[in-house]
C-alpha cells in the first residue's frame, strides 16, 4: 500500500468524523471542514463571480448554509461534491439576484453601462496579489460565456446539467463556451 | 484575421489554474456569528462597518459628495469620492438605525427584508462598476439613487405607527 493511499485513506476518515461530529453539532469539527475546503470554495466563487467583495460574501453564505443543512447530507455522494453543488447554486443565485434588482431600478441602458464598466481592461487582483494570467481574463469575459466556461472548462460540468442551472438551451451553453474560448484565446495572443 | 493562441494551449492554461484561492480576509468570523446568532442579517457579517461617526460629519459629507457629482470640472481624487460616498451613506444608515434604538432588521418582514438585501447587492455592483470607471458620474448617480433608496425604506418601516396613522 502506498504513503499517499495511506494518507488520503487518513484524511477521508478525518473528514468524516468531522462531518459527523459537525451534524451532532460541534463548531470546532465544522471548522475543521471550513479549514480544509474554504479555499476551493472561494476559488469557484471568485471565478463564477469575477468580484472579490461578492465571492467573500457568497463564500460566507455556503458555508452558513452547510452549516444549517448539515444534517441531510447522508454521504450517498462525497461531501466535496455536495460542497460543490451547494457553493455553484449560492454563486448563481446571487447573480441572478443583482441582475434582477439593477432591472428593476433601472432602465436596460443603465444596467448595460454598469455591466460593460465592469468589463475593462485593469489587472485584476485578488487581495493584493495579482490573479493567474488567465483567471485574470476570465474575470473579463461577459456573464453567460464566464460562468458557462467555468463550469464547463474548469468545473467539468455537462452542457446538459449547465443548461439546467442557468435555465437556456442546451446550444445556447454550447454557444456560450465558444464564445468564451474565441475571446480568451485572442486575449492571451497579445 | 486576429491573432489567437491555440485551443490545445487554452487547455494547457486551464490545466495550471490553481484549484485554492485564499480570501483576502477571515470568514469565518462572521460565518461562526451567524451560525451562532441565527437572527444576525447578511449585511452584519462583514467586520468593517463602524457606526460611530456623528450626524454633522455626515451631512458634511453628503454635501460635499453632492456637490461633487453635479461639478461640471471635478478637481479631486475620484475613486475616493465613491469611498466617501460610502461611508456617509454606512454612517447616516447607523444613524438611523441607532435612532431607533438600535433596530433589528431581522424582525422585519421577509418581503422587506429581501427588499432590503437587493439593495444592498445592486450598490455592490455599482461600487465595483466605479473601481473601474471612477469618474463616471451617472454611476455615481446611480450610488446615490440606490442609497437614498435604502435609507428611505429603512425610515418608513420603522416609522412608529402612529405616525403612519
Amino acid at each position: 500500500m502506498s504513503q499517499d493511499h495511506v494518507t488520503s485513506t487518513f484524511e477521508q476518515e478525518q473528514e468524516q468524523r468531522w462531518i459527523q461530529l459537525a451534524q451532532a453539532g460541534d463548531q470546532q469539527a465544522f471548522f475543521a471542514l471550513y479549514q480544509l475546503h474554504h479555499k476551493k470554495v472561494y476559488a469557484l466563487c471568485w471565478r463564477l463571480l469575477a468580484d472579490k467583495d461578492s465571492a467573500e460574501d457568497v463564500c460566507q453564505e455556503v458555508f452558513i448554509q452547510v452549516w444549517q443543512n448539515l444534517t441531510k447530507f447522508r454521504g450517498d455522494s462525497k461531501f466535496s461534491t455536495w460542497l460543490h453543488s451547494v457553493t455553484s447554486n449560492c454563486a448563481l443565485s446571487h447573480l441572478r439576484k443583482q441582475k434582477h434588482w439593477l432591472k428593476r431600478i433601472f432602465n436596460s441602458e443603465d444596467v448595460l453601462a454598469i455591466q460593460s464598466a465592469s468589463e475593462s481592461d485593469e489587472p485584476v487582483y485578488i487581495g493584493s496579489k495579482q490573479a493567474h494570467q488567465l483567471d485574470q481574463h476570465i474575470a473579463k469575459l461577459p456573464e453567460r460565456a464566464r460562468v458557462v466556461f467555468v463550469l464547463f472548462a474548469i468545473e467539468g460540468y455537462r452542457h446538459e446539467e449547465i443548461s439546467q442551472k442557468l435555465n437556456m438551451a442546451v446550444g445556447t451553453s454550447k454557444a456560450q463556451y465558444h464564445r468564451a474560448k474565441s475571446l480568451l484565446r485572442a486575449w492571451l495572443a497579445v | 484575421m486576429k491573432p489567437s493562441i491555440s485551443e490545445q494551449q487554452l487547455q494547457q492554461q486551464v490545466a495550471t489554474l490553481p484549484t485554492e484561492i485564499e480570501p483576502q480576509r477571515d470568514l469565518w468570523l462572521g460565518i461562526e456569528k451567524a451560525i451562532n446568532h441565527p437572527s444576525v442579517p447578511n449585511s452584519n457579517r462583514r467586520n468593517s462597518y463602524q457606526p460611530t461617526l456623528t450626524w454633522a460629519a455626515a451631512i458634511i459629507l453628503a454635501i460635499f459628495s453632492s456637490w461633487y457629482v453635479w461639478s461640471p470640472n471635478p478637481t479631486a481624487s475620484t475613486p475616493s469620492i465613491a469611498q466617501i460616498m460610502r461611508q456617509t451613506f454606512e454612517q447616516q444608515k447607523q444613524g438611523l438605525l441607532t435612532s431607533y434604538g438600535q433596530a433589528n432588521t431581522q424582525l422585519l418582514p421577509n418581503l422587506m427584508q429581501q427588499q432590503l438585501k437587493e439593495l444592498e447587492s445592486a450598490q455592490h455592483t455599482i461600487l465595483n462598476a466605479l473601481k473601474t470607471q471612477p469618474q463616471n458620474a451617472d454611476l455615481l448617480n446611480l450610488l446615490r439613487f440606490t442609497q437614498q433608496q435604502e435609507l428611505k425604506l429603512l425610515a418608513q418601516l420603522y416609522q412608529p405607527t402612529w405616525q403612519k396613522i
